[in-house]
């Protein structure tokens, strides 16, 4: 039974954006609702300003704070995959695990359009889902968080659970390219132009994901909270693992 | 029924009246108006969103009327539990006040939830123990099962019934229960540290009881049409005396939890805690602090001014308001700072409630108001005179 984990090395990732667009034609997702985003920080004033930017999955943590603040086992966290996932079916939209998260991987699509104007007016939904995008995949699976929700839901990223649940038994890494495992490839690793990304078993020793954590000694997002993530960083020294932006009033 | 049992005359009919009629017409206008947004355009009638605001003025609203609600019951208890005759004269009072602002707290959470019914049936059942939502839910069923028949045994058998004792328990331990919960709620998110700390739930179970006070205060006048001249002598005498006591213990220690998170807040470098210098600079807040809190503390630990009816009921009234635009900064300041939003929310976060969720507040103002002024015309809340 794998335990999947994603490695990301912030020296080769160029914040192209390509996994972000990815992510979102693979699943669907509404503009400004980035389940895999690339944040970008900014830091000074002119002429000393400082740009960083900063992937962000969601982290599928070993001890998910999200899962224990969901008080319908909406969100779980899926033993066959190490996934932490939501049963649309049993979200009631309290959106107590958007609060509980601390790396702001959760959205609630209901709200307010984050980017505006509001897609969806113009692909109006059917059958209670959010919207119809004029292009969409094929996957459909409520009770994992998979496909077009429906309203009064929390979504959130799924490690691509529709393509990497049905990756070959045993294998240790979901790598693009293997022709055996590039279909199980989430969206986000496959596309990335530096390689910045590998997905694979953290449960196996000989996977690559093992290796690079360990040979580049892979950390992870706020350790302290004791959630755990299953997304590494690795940053040879060239950047910082975490982003070192502070929220300040913003003045004038 | 001899002279010692007799029901005190329904007092104030005409005020509570207007007030029954004001409540039904805001009802359906304001509870029309959220209805029609929720139905034609969603929750994106609300100013929440993904960038990290995502508990607004509709959970602000919820938690100030369910911990009302709570610090109600526990102040009814004071008879119906603890048999201190003093504060029998209120206990009914509070009891149905109580049952409204439950009633007017649980209609905001059902406008703000996304599948209110669902969550009716699948949390109780869900089992989900680490989650403190499931605990509140389960307190909230026995809480609410006790209140209905505490009504049913109690308050509309008669003003000359005694509270049924076991019933009365439960809603009390329940209420407790509720309110410690409510308070982890938010003082278990380690990930935000304005939240974060284990006296949040004894600040809530504070602010409940300091709630109770202020709506008793203020209802009970609204039940006498406003005229002091009509408090019986055991009412006159409870509001003077250990009424008057608790009120101002009670906003003493409102005050400590205030100051002593607002030091610890402004002291802190960690990230999350900035929002304390937010709320410093602004002059809503330092009114909240000198009006909202220090004019109510002022003229009820001063013994020559907290015995003044008219006094009391001024600081009643600003007590509640900034009780509730403390509750708001509460709940809002622990989201102002976006966890990993990068440059989708630069700096601190704004948020201002949109009409739809101004609407969803003055539902549950209208709502509680009509449940209670019913209760104030059918069920002699004023108690059976002595």
């Amino acid at each position: 039974m794998a335990k999947w984990g994603m490695v990301i090395d912030l020296d080769k990732c160029t914040g192209c954006q390509a996994c972000t667009t990815a992510c979102a034609m693979e699943n669907n997702r509404l503009p400004g609702e980035n389940w895999q985003d690339v944040l970008f920080y900014h830091e000074g004033t002119y002429p000393n300003v400082n740009m960083q930017w900063f992937p962000r999955p969601c982290m599928h943590c070993e001890n998910p704070s999200c899962v224990d603040v969901c008080p319908t086992r909406a969100t779980f966290k899926d033993k066959d995959g190490g996934y932490v996932l939501i049963d649309w079916n049993k979200c009631i939209g309290c959106k107590a695990c958007m609060v509980a998260c601390p790396y702001g991987v959760r959205f609630y699509t209901d709200d307010r359009a984050v980017v505006q104007p509001d897609i969806r007016s113009a692909f109006p939904g059917a059958g209670g889902r959010q919207w119809d995008p004029p292009y969409k995949g094929p996957q459909d699976d409520p009770t994992h968080g998979v496909g077009i929700q429906p309203h009064g839901v929390v979504s959130k990223c799924t490690f691509c659970h529709h393509k990497t649940s049905t990756a070959p038994k045993g294998v240790a890494d979901l790598d693009e390219d293997n022709p055996a495992t590039k279909e199980h490839t989430p969206a986000c690793v496959r596309v990335c132009p530096p390689k910045a990304r590998w997905f694979g078993d953290l449960d196996n020793p000989g996977s690559k994901v093992n290796k690079l954590i360990a040979d580049k000694r892979g950390v992870r997002l706020l350790d302290h909270t004791g959630n755990k993530p299953q997304v590494y960083y690795l940053s040879g020294g060239a950047g910082p693992a975490v982003p070192s932006g502070r929220a300040t009033e913003r003045k004038g | 029924m001899n002279a010692i049992t007799q029901p005190r005359p329904a007092a104030a009919t005409p005020l509570m009246g207007m007030v029954l009629v004001a409540a039904a017409v805001g009802l359906v206008a304001a509870g029309g108006f959220v209805l029609s947004q929720l139905m034609s355009v969603g929750h994106s009638a609300y100013n929440t969103d993904s960038r990290g605001i995502f508990w607004g003025l509709p959970i602000v609203t919820y938690d100030f009327f369910l911990l009302s609600s709570t610090g109600l019951a526990m102040l009814a208890s004071a008879w119906m539990v603890f048999g201190l005759k003093d504060f029998e004269p209120i206990a009914r009072r509070a009891l149905w006040l109580a049952v409204a602002a439950l009633v007017g707290g649980v209609a905001a959470l059902f406008m703000e939830l996304g599948a209110p019914l669902r969550a009716m049936l699948l949390i109780p059942t869900s089992f989900q123990t680490a989650a403190p939502l499931f605990w509140k839910v389960w307190g909230l069923v026995f809480y609410t099962l006790a209140l209905a028949v505490l009504v049913v045994k109690w308050l509309a058998a008669g003003a000359d019934t005694a509270p049924p004792r076991v019933p009365a328990l439960v809603a009390f331990v329940t209420a407790v229960f509720i309110t410690f919960v409510a308070g982890t709620v938010y003082g278990m998110m380690a990930m935000r540290p304005f939240w974060f700390g284990g006296e949040i739930s004894l600040g809530f179970l504070v602010e409940a009881l300091l709630g109770a006070v202020t709506f008793i205060v203020i209802f009970t006048h609204l039940a006498h049409g406003l005229d002091t001249g009509r408090f019986d002598e055991r009412t006159r005498a409870l509001f003077t005396g250990p009424l008057a006591g608790l009120f101002g213990v009670l906003l003493v220690a409102h005050a400590f939890f205030v100051i002593s998170r607002l030091v610890v807040g402004l002291w802190s470098n960690a990230d999350g805690m900035q929002v304390w210098h937010h709320l410093w600079s602004r002059p809503l807040f330092q009114a909240e602090l000198w009006i909202g809190v220090g004019v109510p503390l002022l003229i009820t630990v001063l013994p020559s001014l907290r015995k003044s009816l008219g006094l009391q009921l001024l600081a009643a009234v600003i007590a509640l308001v900034a009780l509730f635009v403390a509750r708001f900064d509460f709940v809002l300041g622990g989201q102002l700072v976006a966890l990993f939003k990068g440059s989708w929310a630069q700096g601190l976060l704004n948020y201002t409630p949109s009409l739809a969720e101004w609407a969803v507040l003055a539902s549950a103002v209208a709502l509680a108001n009509l449940v209670n002024a019913l209760g104030e015309k059918k069920l002699f809340l004023g108690g059976a005179s002595a």
